[in-house]
């Protein structure tokens, strides 16, 4: 059984079609990344994977450990090990990000042994791996945080939650290089087999720092190519317009 | 949209024969008579707010259990004082239970003649200046100042005061009509807390009027907490002027109560005058909460800052008016107005009313409201994170108020009014 497995997914938001059959297998312990250019539905498939209420299931199904999630509300996709790096993290004024660190932490994996005091502890250390200061614990939730402050949040949670399956939906975006090179260190320490790794990206630059083993093209929302970690380079080199060419001739075809 | 039909309601006789005997029960000397007959001579000129009224459209007097409730007897000195875990933190404590008050100077503020503290007929016999705001023109201040069962008469003559006013009622079936007047000398501070409580036995109506004068550099902050049962109604006004460079802060927490109309207003009147009120509300069931606030700008370099957040859920109705007044001549005026609502289920109604009347030019103004449900995108982002829904809609409840929790000075009313909203979404369908 694979550890995650789309099967021939649809979904829609409103009367808009934008998965018309996604397939995408992964297996436990791997890195796959997944581009493609502007809305060809990079976004919504990690919505549809964490099921936000915007979006509707027409068909297909989503499966982890053999489990469908598609019945399962979003809090318990994110218990059973699920976890979403956000594009854009949204601010909670009024929730600070230790109150918010404590909620999450403690929903996903229960109360630690530590108390307050332990959770605090362990909170410090993963935020040190970050190069985040101690400041950020009072602040409120994402409230005027920077870019690259949201992106090492994100990480941070991924951290603390310690999902099986992550899915990292444009981390690279808004991020200099400097910021970029830490949020990378901070996922390429929990790889291993008993993290299972979906990246999404736009750009070539954040798979030099985080190497997939498998590559896909997300197009006009189905999966248009798959290949190796040398297919990087493929489509640095020549862009999306060839594969854009072989999907129009594959339907015709087809 | 719901509209409810103008209610003709007739009001209960109150004439001079039942202030005569009121009079009477309190033993109150001829000053203390001729002014209430004054003020009860305003009232009956008065008319009644016609139902079509803009600040009572949404209110209609048959909220009001006028014609169940009889009038309360006159608080007197009692001998015995409950103590209360909260009066650890305040200098002077007073407490009010039904017709029967203590006051208890822990700090010995009183002794040392740094504060003043009257029942309000001693001060009105000896017609302390300032005990007594400028008569307003309304109706029920006027009815207020007429038959007011409990009245007292606080003075802050120098350095800080920390006063705790705790009022309980208890006793159905009557109509209470509490009043306080405050002063704040020049250069002292009041930080004043006041706890309105009372039972949910059957039907109780109070009528409350409040006054307070800050005088040049003095500063007043106050928090008002409405808790009352659920079976009690209230209509109170309060009224603040604020001399040069004088400073209020209030806060106004209205969590409890069948139906509660309330009216705060305050007049930066000095040069320099700064008011800062914030109010919070969060109403459940079948509650009716209507608000109305006044910043009165009526002297140049004056600023007010309004912040007002509300939730309702169930069937319960919140109204909130808010009016920025700036009279001629008052320039360089700052004032802001703000109004947030969150509407928690269907059913549930919140309207929003803000106004600005400008007089003057010269001044930076504004204002704004907004009101809607939870935002989605903040429940998704909770959720994601394993946090179930109903803990995701609590926490986020809890951030909306965090504003305006903040506004209260002291740890204890901070943690009070967040136990509170956690306790109002105990109760969330």
């Amino acid at each position: 059984m694979a550890e995650f497995e789309i099967r021939d997914l649809q979904a829609r938001i409103g009367e808009k079609p934008i998965l018309q059959g996604v397939n995408l297998t992964i297996e436990r312990g791997e890195t796959h990344a997944l581009m493609g250019p502007n809305g060809s539905g990079k976004s919504t498939l990690s919505n549809v994977i964490m099921g936000h209420p915007d979006y509707e299931v027409t068909g297909g199904d989503i499966l982890f450990r053999g489990q469908s999630l598609l019945g399962l509300p979003t809090e318990e996709r994110a218990r059973l090990g699920v976890f979403l790096a956000f594009q854009y993290p949204v601010a909670v004024p009024g929730v600070s990000v230790a109150r918010f660190l404590k909620t999450a932490v403690e929903a996903v994996r229960g109360k630690s042994a530590g108390g307050a005091g332990g959770f605090l502890k362990g909170v410090r250390e993963q935020m040190k791996s970050l190069e985040m200061t101690e400041a950020f614990l009072d602040r409120g939730l994402n409230e005027g945080f920077s870019g690259g402050e949201k992106k090492r949040l994100e990480i941070l949670q991924m951290r603390l939650l310690k999902p099986a399956l992550a899915v990292l939906d444009e981390t690279d975006s808004g991020l200099d290089i400097d910021a970029l090179r830490i949020v990378a260190g901070g996922v390429n320490q929990l790889r291993g087999s008993d993290l299972t790794l979906l990246v999404i990206t736009h750009y070539e630059r954040l798979l030099k720092l985080i190497q997939p083993d498998h590559l896909h093209v997300l197009m006009e929302g189905r999966i248009v190519f798959s290949g190796g970690p040398e297919a990087v380079q493929e489509l640095e080199r020549r862009g999306y317009d060839w594969l854009r060419e072989q999907a129009g001739e594959a339907v015709v075809a087809g | 949209m719901v509209t409810i039909a103008p209610t003709e309601i007739e009001l209960p006789d109150y004439d001079a024969q039942l202030l005569a005997k009121l009079s009477a029960v309190a033993g109150e000397p001829a000053a203390v008579r001729a002014q209430r007959a004054a003020a009860l001579a305003l009232y009956r000129d008065l008319p009644l707010p016609p139902a079509r009224d803009e600040e009572w459209r949404h209110s209609p007097l048959s909220l009001f259990p006028f014609a169940g409730v009889q009038l309360a007897s006159p608080a007197q000195l009692g001998a015995v004082f409950n103590a209360d875990p909260w009066d650890d933190d305040f200098d002077v404590v007073i407490e009010v239970h039904d017709d029967s008050f203590a006051i208890r100077d822990q700090a010995s503020l009183l002794k040392r003649g740094a504060l003043e503290i009257l029942p309000l007929a001693d001060a009105l016999a000896r017609q302390l200046p300032s005990a007594v705001a400028p008569t307003y023109r309304r109706k029920f201040v006027a009815l207020n100042q007429a038959f007011w069962t409990a009245g007292f008469f606080v003075r802050v003559i120098s350095g800080q005061c920390r006063l705790l006013l705790r009022w309980q009622f208890t006793k159905t079936g009557r109509l209470q009509l509490p009043r306080i007047a405050v002063a704040v000398e020049s250069g002292a501070q009041l930080n004043l807390v006041e706890r309105w409580r009372s039972t949910n036995d059957g039907p109780m109506l109070v009528i409350g009027a409040h006054e307070f004068r800050v005088a040049p550099d003095a500063r007043l902050e106050r928090v008002a907490l409405h808790e009352w049962g659920v079976t009690t109604a209230c209509i109170a006004e309060d009224a603040a002027v604020v001399g040069e460079r004088g400073r209020a802060d209030w806060v106004t927490a209205v969590l409890g109560g069948q139906a509660v109309k309330l009216v705060a207003g305050c007049d930066v009147a000095g040069r320099g005058a700064d008011a800062h009120l914030s109010g919070l509300y969060f109403a459940d069931g079948a509650q009716h909460v209507d608000q109305r606030t006044v910043q009165l700008h009526s002297s140049p370099d004056t600023t007010s800052h309004l912040l007002y957040k509300g939730a309702v859920q169930d069937r319960s109705h919140a109204i909130y008016q808010g009016l920025i007044n700036a009279r001629r001549g008052a320039v360089r005026v700052d004032a802001f107005q703000m109004n947030r609502n969150l509407v928690l289920n269907q059913g549930a109604r919140a309207d929003s009313l803000p106004g600005l009347e400008i007089d003057a030019d010269d001044l930076k103004c504004s204002h704004g409201s907004a009101t809607g449900n939870l935002d989605p995108e903040q429940l998704f982002y909770l959720r994601a994170r394993g946090i179930a829904e109903d803990e995701a809609r609590r926490l986020l409840v809890a951030a909306f108020f965090e504003e305006v929790i903040g506004k209260a000075s002291q740890a204890r009313v901070q943690e009070h009014l967040r136990e509170a909203v956690r306790q109002k979404m105990e109760h969330a369908p």
